[in-house]
């Protein structure tokens, strides 16, 4: 069974330091696949080379059966991924409409759908309608026209979210969603990307610290532990898995 | 931003412009000749910043092109070559923007912030010194007594031989492109290069090809500081290699500066304020240093805005003051 | 042939420890600033002229010389303590860009003063006596004065790889250089630290200033190919590495010494060339390793 997604023996190491040694797994089509792991397992560094950010030492990933492990992230990206971070990066001096717009144009040009003229100098009418559509979706309509540094931190988080949309992505790469949020927020969060899901039919892979998040959202789990991976499969047997609870929880705890 | 704001500017903007336009009739050749070079000098800046603020790069040899491009219009005047002015501009723009993208085309990929900075210091500084080199266009003291152009239609030619009428063209081209400029910034392409400028993963996070777009905008402002160069030539009417020295390249960073990097107008601004301090100090050797130095750390250390930027944040407190309420 | 490539290399050597007194200041401010000063070399220039005031066009001693060049040292080291609180402090947060332009404004400024000071006549200081002879060594004339400056640049080096490599002062320099807001954590003072090295870094371009002011025609325009070397040499040294500005020097000194000969028309120009090449090829020096 060959997945949307496969890491196929994926070492990566920082100078001297191995962070990540020799993972496989593949992530299947429509399903959210979450990988968590406690600090320092190497989570960012996997996401990061999934995403392109850094460049892996040997082995293959794979999307749709092509290796995609030589292209830079802006090719990944029309490929088909969107990824946000960790904390939330939007273009600040641009306003929230702008921002969006940026993203809409970006995969017009890459998928030659272009409609406007070439001497436009004001976003084409269907870029600035699929745009506010976007903010409509994300709760940002009102501040379409205010430079995006004015936006709290969960409006930026959302326009995260938008921007990344707007690529028209298959694949979502969530690096910590709901770090730093309030419970409340934390649930909103789950629910916008259940909903995003939903709608879209998009693949989620995401990273995470929160467990009622992990459990409530993801199909498939797997846990990483100093570069390896020491479990993967559904919720509840990952949560029953002895070496995961050990790791975890500490050996005593896990015999409780 | 507010409708009435962009009312303002562009009213000002057409008063400045006209301003200039009828200048040649009420003022006398030495004026006329500074604010001629300061119009060249603000498209100079504008393309300059170009890199800067909308793309987020800084080139510290600027100059290089406008020498190219200054130099190739200067021979081909000198030396009369049977090449229509109009073609010769059009050379000068060609030479700096192929010279912009093989620079840039290999630099670009591999050098980044302060490396590529450096690295377009020594290239303009490598220029210089070829130039001087070179005997043909008489090494260190360059290329005098270059002429201004006629230029014929066939059924009638234009002569750019007087001030006013050379001056007006420089006005004119020098418009064109800066409005070229101002269009290419607000369009899509535009968008594109801020957010390089802004945040440049996260722009290829978004799916824009990063080395790409910062090739073409260093392109077309090699290009445009080349025309700027073919321009300056028949008017000052001398070259020399010190058009590529890193003097001539940090104009163009004092003007914007100065001007005010946020605002598109911002260098032309600067460029016209330098030309007016410069022309009120020229008598004192080392005052022009001064005062130009100690304006811009003035500026950077209170208002990195620059002047534009001063200029807006009043009239903004005064609109709220005495308009119609905040939004 | 032999004597003139040895006067070539020994040339060299000497124009590699004149543009290493001029790196030192430049890489320690950028190890602990990130701030590539374009400055420089006008506080260098401000060294030279400070000497020339105090000992004129001939120098009555060495020890006179060696006191002004001290002095001037000082000068410019104030001049580095008002400038460090008036302009570094206040751009500590800001942009790199602005601090490059800020520093070029500074060129601006200072040598602006110069001139009104100074004047744009051409200035000349002699060595003292002592250093104004030739030694005759196996043939080839060698001057005492570039002998004076060679041992300069070395003392130069060890004094501060001793300083920065054993001294408590040092490890708390480097401490800073590295990871400055681990080290403000850990209660290090980092704004003092800093402001120690730009003083100490504006000592050294005003005492390389005096060094180097004998047998230069001083005017404005001085010491630009020392300038330029010392700039290639940070570059390619290593931003912020002393002992790679100290290395580059020597390599890049004989590169100089060597296209002289080859190519006496276009000084420099192997200088920008080697510049240009490291950039696109390792820009991240020679010396450094891993991250940049």
């Amino acid at each position: 069974m060959s997945g949307l997604i496969e890491v196929v023996d994926v070492h990566k190491s920082y100078g001297s330091v191995k962070i990540l040694k020799g993972l496989n797994f593949s992530v299947l089509e429509g399903e959210t696949f979450a990988i968590i792991g406690p600090n320092g397992a190497g989570k960012t560094t996997l996401f990061k080379v999934m995403t392109g950010e850094t460049t892996l030492n040997s082995g293959e990933i794979r999307f749709r059966g092509r290796g995609i492990s030589s292209d830079p992230p802006h090719m990944r990206t029309r490929g088909g991924f969107g990824r946000t971070f960790q904390v939330a990066r939007v273009f600040l001096e641009l306003t929230v409409l702008e921002n969006v717009v940026v993203a809409i144009e970006a995969r017009q040009k890459a998928s030659h759908e272009r409609k406007g003229r070439w001497y436009d100098w004001r976003p084409a009418e269907d870029v600035r309608t699929e745009a506010m559509q976007l903010l409509a979706e994300l709760g940002l309509e009102r501040s379409a026209r205010r430079e995006a540094k004015f936006l709290s931190h969960g409006d930026k988080k959302r326009l995260e979210f938008a921007i990344t949309l707007g690529g028209r992505p298959s694949v979502l790469m969530l690096d910590e969603p709901t770090a730093g949020m309030s419970p409340t927020d934390r649930k909103g969060t789950a629910e916008l990307i259940r909903r995003i899901k939903a709608e879209r039919g998009v693949t989620v892979i995401m990273t995470e610290h929160d467990m009622d998040v992990i459990f409530g959202l993801s199909d498939r789990l797997m846990v990483m532990n100093y570069g390896e991976m020491i479990a993967l499969g559904l919720p509840a047997q990952v949560r029953a898995d002895k070496t995961v609870r050990e790791v975890y929880l500490g050996k005593e705890a896990s015999h409780a | 931003m507010p409708g009435r704001d962009t009312r303002f500017w562009t009213l000002t903007g057409v008063a400045m412009l006209a301003a200039l336009a009828v200048l040649p009739l009420v003022a006398n050749d030495s004026v006329k000749f500074i604010v001629g070079l300061a119009i060249i000098e603000a498209l100079f800046a504008l393309s300059w910043n170009l890199l800067f603020n909308y793309t987020g790069i800084a080139s510290f040899g600027h100059a290089a092109f406008f020498a190219v491009g200054a130099y190739l219009v200067g021979i081909g005047q000198r030396h009369g070559w049977p090449v229509p002015f109009p073609a010769q501009l059009l050379g000068a723009f060609l030479a700096g923007s192929v010279m912009a993208l093989v620079i840039g085309g290999i630099a670009l990929r591999r050098a980044t912030g302060i490396h590529f900075a450096i690295l377009t210091l020594a290239v303009a500084e490598v220029v210089r010194m070829l130039i001087s080199y070179s005997a043909y266009v008489g090494r260190d003291e360059g290329l005098a007594g270059i002429p201004r152009p006629v230029i014929d239609f066939g059924v009638t030619t234009l002569s750019l031989k007087s001030v006013n009428a050379y001056y007006w063209l420089i006005l004119v081209i020098c418009l064109v492109l800066a409005l070229a400029l101002w269009w290419f910034v607000s369009s899509r392409h535009g968008r594109a290069t801020r957010s390089i400028a802004l945040d440049a993963e996260r722009a290829a996070f978004v799916g824009i090809d990063v080395y790409r777009m910062r090739l073409l905008s260093f392109t077309i402002s090699g290009g445009v500081a080349g025309i700027c160069g073919g321009l300056s030539a028949p008017w000052v009417q001398i070259v020399t290699p010190d058009l590529s020295h890193w003097l001539h390249s940090a104009q163009p960073m004092l003007n914007t500066l100065l001007g005010g990097s946020a605002y598109f107008w911002g260098p032309a601004i600067g460029a016209f304020v330098y030309a007016f301090i410069n022309y009120s100090t020229r008598t004192l050797a080392g005052l022009s240093e001064l005062m130009i130095g100690g304006i811009l750390i003035i500026i950077i250390l209170s208002a990195p805005m620059g002047i534009a930027g001063a200029l807006a944040a009043a009239q903004r407190r005064l609109s709220r003051n005495y308009g119609e309420g905040s939004p | 042939m032999l004597a003139e490539w040895s006067f070539a290399i020994f040339s060299g050597l000497t124009l590699a420890m004149a543009g290493f007194l001029v790196a030192a200041g430049l890489t320690l401010v950028f190890g602990i600033l990130k701030i590539l000063n374009f400055a420089h070399g006008t506080f260098f220039m401000v060294g030279a002229y400070v000497t020339y005031s105090l000992v004129g066009t001939e120098p009555s001693s060495m020890t006179w010389f060696l006191a002004s060049v001290l002095l001037a040292g000082l000068a410019v080291g104030i001049i580095g303590l008002a400038t460090d609180f008036i302009v570094f402090r206040r751009l500590r947060s800001a942009d790199y860009h602005y601090t490059l332009i800020a520093t070029f404004a500074l060129l601006l400024l200072v040598t602006g003063f110069v001139k009104l000071i100074w004047g744009l006549d051409f200035l000349l200081v002699r060595p003292p006596a002592i250093l104004d002879a030739t030694w005759s060594v196996g043939g080839v004339f060698v001057p005492v004065y570039s002998v004076f400056v060679i041992g300069a640049g070395v003392i130069v080096y060890i004094l501060l790889e001793v300083l920065l490599q054993r001294s408590w002062l040092g490890k708390i320099i480097q401490a800073v250089a590295r990871d400055a807001w681990m080290a403000d954590i850990l209660g290090i003072n980092t704004s003092a630290v800093m402001t120690v090295a730009v003083v100490a870094s504006f000592m050294l371009a005003g005492i390389a200033g005096g060094l180097l002011v004998p047998n230069q025609s001083l005017s404005p325009a001085l010491g630009d190919v020392f300038l330029l070397l010392a700039f290639t040499a940070v570059i390619i040294g290593g931003l912020g590495n002393v002992r790679g500005a100290f290395l580059a020097s020597i390599l890049l000194g004989l590169i100089e010494s060597v296209s002289t000969v080859l190519v006496p028309d276009l000084p420099g120009l192997s200088l920008y060339l080697a510049l240009i090449l490291f950039i696109l090829v390792r820009p991240q020096g020679i010396f450094t390793s891993g991250a940049h």
